[in-house]
């Protein structure tokens, strides 16, 4: 997919990998780096106190790989999604994306950052309420076409988003809105949105955490699915068998990452 | 660039929001009453500034000279030739005015005569359509019908009367009233009169008070003259239509003894009669002129000023009369109404605020409501520019539905204003059950909008309290209806619905029912403008909301 913007150019080659061709089980090695988190530290302030919840987090994640992020509530995972996915600042580090620091990039650039490059997956859905399950979906593509633009790319948007939606299940929910869905639908729904774009990395907070343990597998088998399709996952979750099926588990303990460490 | 673009997601939420949002539907509907009152008002104003002005102009002509005394300037003939050599000057008619007493069927009145040369004076004014009758309608009166009388001799054509003036019996002059003179003339609420109260074929004694020329009552007393009512004329003009009365000129100047008059001449030292006649020239009060096509009202008033100015010159000993355009001689009343169309532009302004305030604090509810979807919008890629044109865009789509739809309804209560009041005048305060109708429909009107809302336990809530409201809101009304309904539709008939809108008592007959394309489209716009500042506050607050804290809110 053409489209103009700074880092296009390298994403466009890398996007072929969640297409069909890797049917192979889940990479032994991972590919190179996509992203690099360096020295992230973050702070809160209330009421005069200051929360110090990062403090120096590294991390690399190579393309194609399935990283789990673990722990406690309140250990600041969520904080750490947030950053990688461009949604809050941090007070210093940074996070390197296409050999750029996404930090320094101007405000539209981490906009379409957001948009293109990265995908999210909240813990409680957050869809839209007003829209039914595929206008959901569509959100991604619409926030980057203009409404003249919309007519030549409705087409190809809306066959994406009805392939998704099918990928994930729910092919015959598409005029549903959410009210009318079960919260593992719902869940199903936000993860085809945050595939909209074909993002390079799928950020996903907690996607389990409101879901029964039945629904929560059915999910977490269509994460790994789409893994061994080729999809980047980052995942953060406080639950240890959650995060089993990732290639790589780390933890975030005193707001710094150790990997593997198990307590 | 970027930023101006308008990304397809808003249009899509806006369309989403407009239909399932209560709050801003509110606002629309706020913006649709503030438009529609607004052009209802402006336009019933502007309306009547414009009956009342074609009115002035069509009373007087274009431009007016005037005596500064009740005793009128003399040598007007020569004066009247000269206008009318004047390029700028169509024609010109002279008028004498008194003030008098009619006595019709018993009944005694004071009037304004107005002494005029008929042909003369239709062509500068308004004269000949505002006759109200016909010979035929007067045969109709009779039960019979006037197709098998015609023809009808021209001394019993009220209409040719009246254009004449002429004596109509023996030896008394005609004269035509205006319908509200007549003591006894009564009209419907529909403004409409009641033909067998016409005066129209009576006597009326016509007294008037001659004044020397220094201004003094002669040593004749009050002059009074027998005159046979040959029509009656209906301006639409309520002050002019109860007190005018029109009668041939030379007639008036007669009994006013403003006629020409030649005198013998005798020696004051022998008191022998001289050879010669003195003359005194006849007399009058106004002289109406009608300007000639393509020029501008200012320069037939100078052109007419200059030439006065010339001919008071060659006549020394006569007071310089005043020349005065209509638009000045009916400034006292035009230029009220002015002001109150100044007013209007005021409330124009005070209710543009209120739609402002409106728009704006349902708006931030919208946004408080949203502020979870707005965090959601940021994750998906949305920028801060498209978050706040994502909300004056919605602000604009309000500003438009609620003007239109305003217009809409302004449009179809002026052009049915007349009906609207008419059946006010008829229907309101008849009984209580309007109200009870009310109340029924403010019931009916909740629980249909409650259903249709926004499925969501909230909004269902405060469409039930709404429910709840209106129906209190209808219950007391109904209950004071019971008795009083009659009383306060009564006083609010008298006190709120200004004198001219009453048919009964009009000012003007019918309430002004055009809408002006460039008042209503201003006051659109205005409308729009306002709905799109109202939601900017909000839209700002929007944009400038912390993605990650918006996520979190719940
Ligand atoms: N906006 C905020 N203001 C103050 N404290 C915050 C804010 N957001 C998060 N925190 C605090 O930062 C810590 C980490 O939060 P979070 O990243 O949500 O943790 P997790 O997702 O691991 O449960 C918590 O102690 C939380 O209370
Ligand atoms: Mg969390």
């Amino acid at each position: 997919m053409g489209m103009g913007g700074a880092m296009n150019d390298t994403i466009s080659t890398n996007s072929g990998s969640s297409g069909p061709q890797t049917l192979d089980p889940r990479p032994q090695t991972p590919g190179p780096p996509l992203l690099t988190v360096t020295d992230l530290h973050k702070h809160y302030h209330i009421g005069g106190q200051d929360l110090h919840v990062l403090r120096g987090v590294d991390i690399t994640v190579g393309q194609g790989e399935w990283v789990a992020v673990l722990g406690s509530s309140g250990s600041g995972k969520s904080t750490l999604l947030h950053l990688i996915g461009g949604l809050d600042r941090p007070e210093r580090g940074s996070v390197t994306f296409d050999r750029r620091d996404i930090f320094k990039l101007p405000g539209a650039a981490i906009d379409r950052y957001r948009n293109r490059h990265v995908g999210f997956v909240f813990q409680s859905y957050h869809l839209l309420p007003e829209m039914t399950a595929l206008e959901n979906v569509l959100t991604g593509a619409m926030i980057r076409s203009s409404i003249l633009g919309w007519p030549a790319r409705r087409g190809e948007a809306k066959r994406r988003a009805i392939e998704l939606l099918k990928r994930v299940g729910l092919g015959e929910r598409m005029k549903h809105r959410p009210s009318k869905l079960s919260g593992g639908e719902r869940q199903r729904v936000a993860i085809a949105r945050a595939l909209v774009n074909e993002p390079d990395v799928l950020l996903a907070d907690e996607p389990t955490g409101n879901l029964d343990t039945e629904t929560g597998k059915q999910i977490m088998a269509l994460i790994t699915e789409l893994h061994q399709q080729g999809q980047t996952i980052v995942m953060v979750t406080h639950d240890q068998q959650i995060a089993a099926a990732a290639d790589r588990r780390l933890w975030l303990h005193d707001g710094a990452l150790t990997e593997g460490l198990a307590s | 660039m970027r930023f101006l673009l308008f990304f397809m997601y808003k249009l899509t939420l806006i369309l989403k929001y407009l239909r399932r949002k209560l709050g801003p539907m509110f606002a629309a509907l706020a913006v649709m009453l503030c438009t529609a009152m607004v052009i209802i008002v402006i336009s019933v104003m502007g309306g009547f500034l414009d009956v009342l002005q074609t009115s002035a102009k069509q009373l007087t002509g274009d431009v007016i000279v005037l005596s500064r005394s009740l005793t009128g300037f003399a040598y007007y003939e020569e004066m009247i030739d000269q206008l009318e050599e004047l390029p700028q000057v169509d024609a010109a008619s002279p008028v004498v005015t008194a003030l008098g007493i009619i006595n019709l069927h018993g009944q005694t009145v004071g009037v304004k005569v107005i002494g005029i040369e008929p042909g003369g004076f239709s062509k500068i004014v308004r004269y000949e359509e505002t006759l109200q009758w016909s010979t035929q309608d007067m045969l109709a009166s009779y039960g019979l019908d006037g197709a098998q009388t015609s023809p009808i001799p021209p001394e019993f054509d009220l209409k040719a009367l009246a254009t004449r003036l002429d004596p109509m019996a023996g030896n008394h002059p005609a004269m035509v009233i205006g319908v509200e003179v007549n003591p006894w003339a009564d009209r419907d609420s529909q403004g409409g009169y009641d033909f067998s109260y016409s005066a129209v074929q009576q006597q009326a004694t016509l007294t008037v008070l001659p004044l020397t020329e220094r201004g003094a009552p002669t040593e004749l007393g009050p002059a009074y003259a027998k005159a046979v009512i040959v029509n009656e004329f209906k301006s639409g003009f309520l002050e002019v239509d109860q007190s005018q009365v029109f009668i041939r000129i030379d007639v008036l100047q007669k009994m006013l003894d403003m006629d020409r008059k030649e005198s013998k001449v005798f020696d004051p030292e022998s008191g022998e009669e001289l050879p010669g006649k003195s003359v005194r020239p006849a007399r009058v009060s106004e002289v109406l002129i009608r300007g000639a096509d393509g020029y501008s009202l200012a320069e037939v008033h100078t052109a007419v000023q200059d030439q006065v100015d010339v001919f008071t010159s060659k006549h020394p000993n006569m007071t310089p009369p005043r020349v005065l355009t209509w638009e000045q001689l009916y400034s006292h009343i035009i230029n009220a109404v002015k002001n109150e169309k100044g007013m209007v532009t005021f409330l124009f302004i005070i209710i543009s605020l209120v739609a402002v305030v409106m728009v704006a604090t349902t708006f931030y509810m919208t946004v408080l409501e949203k502020t979870r979807d707005i965090g959601v919008l940021r994750a998906v890629g949305a920028s801060q520019a498209g978050v706040m044109s994502l909300f004056l865009g919605y602000g604009l789509a309000v500003g438009v539905v609620g003007s239109l739809l305003g217009l809409a309804l302004a449009v179809s209560v002026v052009w049915h204003l007349n009906e609207i009041q008419y059946w006010l005048a008829n229907h309101l305060g008849v009984s209580a059950h309007y109200t009870w109708c009310a109340a029924g429909g403010a019931l009916i009107g909740a629980i249909v909008g409650g259903t249709i809302g926004y499925p969501k336990r909230k909004t269902l809530r405060g469409a039930a309290i709404m429910a709840m409201l209106l129906l209190l809101v209808g219950v007391i009304g109904a209950w004071i209806s019971l008795d009083q309904v009659e009383d306060l539709a009564y006083k609010l008939n008298h006190t709120i619905s200004f004198k001219m809108w009453d048919p009964q008592t009009y000012f003007f007959d019918r309430i002004p029912d055009k809408v002006k394309f460039y008042d209503a489209l201003f006051i659109v716009l205005g409308a729009i403008l306002s709905s799109v500042i109202g939601a900017l506050i909000p839209a700002i607050l929007a944009a400038r909301l912390d993605p990650v804290e918006a996520l979190r809110y719940e």
